[in-house]
């Protein structure tokens, strides 16, 4: 296992390029319309995981409402582009702003309480979207959806086809992926692990705490935006089903299986909890607990998730350490 | 010398307990402080209200010109007042250069945006957070440590490290809560010559809490000593040995 480690970090520039050039060059090989619509669904899903990663993984911020920055960056997309004919680049960029903005405002009240009540309020709003959605039938038609929602197109060429937006996606992914990376291991990324292991220790090294907590869930709403907006324009139709707090905790799983506090990690969880249920769709009626039983035997036997930071490793973990934390303090100011 | 840190009647109570009573002392230029007495003193509890950790009922503290009283942890450490904790609080999932690198936060320059596209100013200034890092590692004796994870190191490293990360917040005043406890006299030894070497090479002043009377006398110019909150004593370490009330309260 150490020889095998060893040998990755040796090479790693080497074998991420010969990773890349795999899926490069994937549909050119492999036609089969339902695998290549999984691997878009990965590489959509990798951005929300990317999002919710820098929020829950790196800052330590429980945040189980990202499915609703989702719904709001697909939503802003398909509205701009369905109802006002908008062209794709600035539904885009326009999506992933109005998520941005969301997540500000969602940070704000995340600043005064601890990981179980920020953990309320992160759900708290993913049940709000879901009812706004469902009710505001003006603008969300409700149930019903938006649908016939246009092609992502660049300066005229449409993204019609299945190929050619899995290389928009591609290139999106890598793009944000590459800024994404060298930020966390910056300035920002040391201010947000400092703030995830020891957030007063932090705050006396000169972290303004509430700047980058505020800053890590603008970070990760802004790529929900964008995968919002991108799905948006492949499935060219949204409902509200796609963003209810279901799908909040299945990017949570993703993250937590592919491996809290790595970003390599968000992209093995996205793709995991994809391919899994096509894999296990032989055992049937069976198949229906084996996420839960995949993810208790993670607690289980590795709490820091296959590629994740030892920060949540079991016992000494940030979860548990900031829950006993809490309590012990509730408890003294009790008495 | 003129006295860089000053405080005035710092009164800190959380509901009836009184945890530091009216407490006012200075801090010269370049001198080492020691603030004593025994536990629930008060000791902690005043390095939480310099830090701006609390927020005290009343008094001040004249830092630079300025009351720092009110000021948010992050501004005052902006300003150049560090401080260790008595109970380690390590970054620790991080190894113990990373820890370094991120106390070194204050003195950090470059943009996210400088961060994100990887250009050359930001490549050349974390290699020379890198390089610093591994200096100050080497000071504290964790040269052949970089790598290894705070949370898995022995206690005297992690002391150690908490130890460099004040030096790599590049302050002027060092606040350091009981960083011999839980030491044998060798490491409690060495870590007196770090202070000592530090204060020399870098010109900065520190307040000093300790419980080791061997440590404390040998190591500070002057000191505080503390009962139940109130200032009892002050002086030079051998006018407060020969104190009675210090002797009837502490050293007895």
């Amino acid at each position: 296992m150490e020889k095998l480690k060893l040998a990755f970090t040796k090479n790693q520039k080497l074998l991420t390029l010969i990773f890349l050039l795999c899926i490069a060059v994937f549909p050119l090989v492999v036609h089969n319309k339902l695998v290549l619509r999984a691997v878009v669904t990965i590489m959509i899903y990798c951005l929300l995981t990317l999002g919710n990663m820098v929020i829950t993984g790196y800052c330590g911020l429980l945040h189980i409402g990202h499915a609703a920055f989702y719904g709001v960056g697909a939503y802003t997309s398909a509205i701009l582009s369905s109802y006002y004919g908008i062209p794709f680049i600035y539904c885009f960029l326009a999506a992933g702003i109005t998520t941005a903005a969301a997540g500000f405002l969602i940070s704000l009240p995340c600043l005064r309480v601890d990981v179980d009540f920020l953990s309320l309020i992160t759900l708290a709003f993913a049940q709000f979207f879901v009812a706004v959605c469902n009710n505001w039938m003006s603008v969300t038609r409700g149930p019903l959806g938006i649908k016939d929602i246009p092609f992502a197109s660049l300066f005229g060429y449409e993204f019609n086809t299945q190929i050619k937006f899995y290389y928009l996606i591609f290139i999106v992914l890598i793009i944000v992926y590459y800024l994404l990376s060298n930020l966390m291991k910056s300035k920002t990324g040391r201010a947000l692990i400092a703030i995830r292991d020891d957030e007063i220790s932090a705050k006396t090294l000169c972290v303004d705490v509430n700047k980058y907590k505020v800053l890590a869930f603008v970070i990760g709403s802004l790529l929900a935006g964008f995968a919002g907006s991108m799905m948006a324009h492949y499935l060219r139709f949204i409902g509200p089903t796609a963003f209810t707090v279901d799908a909040s905790l299945l990017i949570m799983q993703m993250c937590i299986l592919g491996g809290l506090g790595s970003l390599p990690g968000a992209i093995l969880g996205a793709a995991f909890f994809i391919i899994m249920p096509e894999i296990i769709r032989p055992l049937a009626i069976y198949r229906v607990g084996l996420g839960g039983v995949i993810m208790l035997l993670v607690m289980l036997v590795r709490p820091q998730g296959i590629l994740g930071s030892r920060a949540f490793a079991g016992k000494g973990g940030i979860f548990a350490n900031r829950f006993k934390g809490h309590f012990r303090k509730t408890k003294l100011e009790q008495s | 010398m003129a006295s860089i840190l000053d405080i005035h009647e710092i009164c800190m109570y959380f509901g009836g307990v009184h945890a530091v009573e009216k407490l006012s002392t200075y801090l010269d230029e370049g001198e080492i402080l020691g603030i004593i007495g025994p536990n629930g003193s008060g000791k902690t509890t005043l390095v939480n209200v310099l830090t701006g950790i609390y927020l005290p009922q009343s008094g001040e503290v004249i830092y630079d010109g300025k009351n720092i009283i009110g000021m948010k942890p992050h501004e005052i450490s902006k300003l150049g007042i560090s401080r260790t904790f008595q109970n380690l609080r390590l970054f620790n999932s991080m190894t113990s250069l990373q820890n370094v690198i991120t106390a070194a936060f204050k003195e950090t320059q470059s943009s996210m945006l400088a961060s994100m596209m990887n250009i050359k100013s930001y490549r050349d200034e974390e290699k020379r957070l890198e390089e610093k890092a591994r200096e100050i590692l080497e000071f504290v004796g964790l040269s052949g440590k970089t790598d290894e994870i705070a949370q898995g190191m022995a206690y005297g490293e992690q002391k150690r490290l908490e130890f460099a990360r004040v030096i790599a917040s590049n302050a002027r005043i060092c606040i350091l809560d009981e960083p011999a406890a839980g030491l044998n006299s060798v490491e409690a030894n060495d870590m007196m010559k770090m202070i000592q070497r530090i204060r020399k090479e870098k010109r900065i002043s520190i307040i000093l809490i300790d419980h080791n009377m061997d440590f404390i006398m040998s190591t500070v110019d002057r000191i505080v000593v503390m009962n139940y909150g109130s200032k009892i004593a002050e002086g030079s370490p051998s006018a407060i040995q020969k104190n009675k009330e210090v002797i009837r309260v502490y050293l007895g």
